[in-house]
């Protein structure tokens, strides 16, 4: 086969990929749906936070000294020169609304522990279920839209990757939709949800007897009478006014089985990057090679075109807040307007959640 | 006058959508992507809108998101078994031949690492020049050079062994 002839053949397939694509009907919903997943603090409340928390900005940066544990959610001491407490800065809460304890399980594979809950603006809940040792996941979401909703003809255009099957099962009445990846590694059940969330969605990888226990999970579901948004609440990371939330809100164990709390969000007037906010328990593990010690906080950047990214992390009660900002398409914002917005954010201890201590 | 959101997405969306289809080579994926994307867009439209290219621009950060999809996302991220897709279509001469020949190709895609799978869509499906792939991605241009190379070499290599495997259940029939 020549080169050219290759080539036609390589467009050949990109296109018919193309082909493939979905069609608009999700995302414009996703876009035209408001988006009020954020919970806001009572003004009485932010303003008792922001009173008494200490802000910090750095003034002077190069050659900085650690100034002890001291963090921003604490009164700073002045003592080291390094440091000025300034009047506090509006303080808003991204607050997790974290409640996907609605809809428990009856049953799980034995041995299977949550690791994961995910809360996203698009209005999708997610917990995660994972075998401690083994790759074998479960997860269970409720979502605001998703494929259930297109045409029959539309998901026919999925693509070989995800075949159809078992359409005759139910669920609380309600036919089970399947799709599984050719290797069996993930296979998803969609059935009609509620009102307020029109899908659920049961996901699983390495699940042996994948279908029937699937199906086991999905319908030993016990779905409670509060709905998500009346669940428990709880702010445990707040952003100075200049961050956006805009992504996920997460909470999960890391690899160690540590709690681990990420919130997405934008940074004003820089662009579409993204900035990840992580709180967690353990310090990061390379904090040594490529850190620079500015102050109480560390800071890092790496270059990699556009997957370059600047990190501050810094001690907070007991944990560690790291904040990365991906540069994407723009330029780096730089140390000192990154650590100034770090000295501006707040903390608080996670819950006592029996899932992320176990 | 400055391109409005709704405007925008009338234009544009279906175009995004294929995108990131032949990026991920996932449409659950590419879904997910574009959305991401969109939404954050949406909240800066006034900026974005303003520019003179915002397709370009909201482009780029549907090629960044894939490039940074993180590993939550992995769950969804599955990756294809060489041979699966292969196995999909019908064994046949001429026409089907074609049509494996593309699976097998789309397979090989799937499997190629993103910068590697970024570099390919953007030459091929996307008729980008070397310099304007090494903008997209933010690398040299020789990288850029590399990348498809190395891709291509293993494309070619994969549908000639799958071409022999075929051709070898076809003598044993």
């Amino acid at each position: 086969m020549s080169t050219d002839e290759f080539e036609d053949l390589l467009r050949d397939a990109l296109r018919q990929a193309a082909d493939r694509a979905p069609g608009q009907a999700r995302v414009r919903a996703a876009l035209a749906r408001p988006r009020k997943r954020w919970r806001w603090p009572p003004i009485a409340l932010m303003a008792a936070i922001a009173t008494t928390a200490a802000v910090v900005v750095v003034e002077c940066l190069p050659n900085g000294t650690p100034s002890g544990t001291v963090g921003p959610a604490v009164p700073v001491a002045t003592s080291t020169p390094l440091l000025t407490v300034l009047p506090p800065a509006p303080v808003r809460t991204p607050v997790t609304n974290f409640a996907p304890t609605w809809g428990d399980p009856g049953w799980l594979p034995s041995g299977m522990v949550e690791t994961e809950r995910y809360a996203a603006v698009d209005g999708s809940l997610t917990r995660v279920w994972s075998m401690p040792k083994g790759p074998t996941r479960v997860t269970f979401a409720v979502r605001q839209s998703d494929y259930l909703d297109r045409p029959d003809a539309e998901r026919k255009s999925d693509p070989p990757a995800f075949q159809e099957g078992g359409q005759y099962d139910l669920v609380g009445g309600s036919r089970v939709w399947f799709a599984t990846d050719l290797n069996g590694q993930l296979t998803r059940m969609r059935w009609r949800g509620a009102s307020n969330y029109p899908v659920y969605e049961v996901t699983a990888q390495f699940l042996p007897d994948t279908r029937t226990n699937m199906l086991r999970v999905a319908r030993s579901i016990q779905f409670r009478d509060t709905r998500p948004d009346d669940v428990e609440v709880f702010a445990a990371v707040g952003l100075p006014t200049e961050l956006s939330p805009t992504g996920e809100v997460s909470i999960f164990r890391d690899t160690h089985a540590k709690p681990y709390l990420t919130v997405t969000a934008s940074l004003d007037g820089v662009g579409s990057e993204r900035v990840f906010v992580g709180y967690q328990v353990d310090q990061p593990a390379d904090l040594v090679p490529g850190w620079q010690q500015i102050g109480y906080f560390h800071y890092r950047v790496t270059n990699d075109g556009p997957n370059s990214r600047e990190e501050v992390a810094w001690p907070v009660s007991g944990r560690w807040l790291v904040l990365q900002h991906a540069t994407f398409e723009t330029t780096l914002v730089g140390s000192p307007r990154l650590i100034g917005i770090a000295g501006r954010m707040l903390a608080r201890p996670l819950p006592d959640l029996p899932w992320l201590s176990g | 006058m400055a391109l409005t959101f709704d405007e925008f997405l009338s234009d544009r969306l279906d175009a995004l959508l294929r995108y990131a289809t032949t990026l991920t080579c996932d449409p659950h994926q590419a879904e997910d992507i574009v959305q991401e994307v969109l939404l954050r867009a949406q909240q800066r439209w006034s900026r974005i809108g303003g520019l003179d290219l915002p397709g370009a621009y909201v482009k780029r950060m549907v090629t960044n998101e894939f490039l940074s999809w993180r590993r939550r996302r992995s769950s969804r991220d599955v990756s294809v078994a060489h041979g699966d897709l292969v196995e999909l279509a019908a064994p046949g001469p001429d026409e089907t031949e074609w049509v494996d020949d593309r699976a097998v190709l789309l397979a090989g895609i799937a499997r190629l690492p993103r910068k590697q799978r970024a570099a390919v869509v953007l030459r091929y499906y996307d008729d980008r020049s070397d310099a304007e792939i090494a903008d997209e991605l933010g690398c040299a241009e020789g990288t850029v050079r590399s990348h498809i190379s190395r891709a291509v070499d293993r494309l070619r290599l994969e549908l000639e062994a799958e071409r022999s495997r075929a051709g070898c259940r076809g003598e044993a029939r």
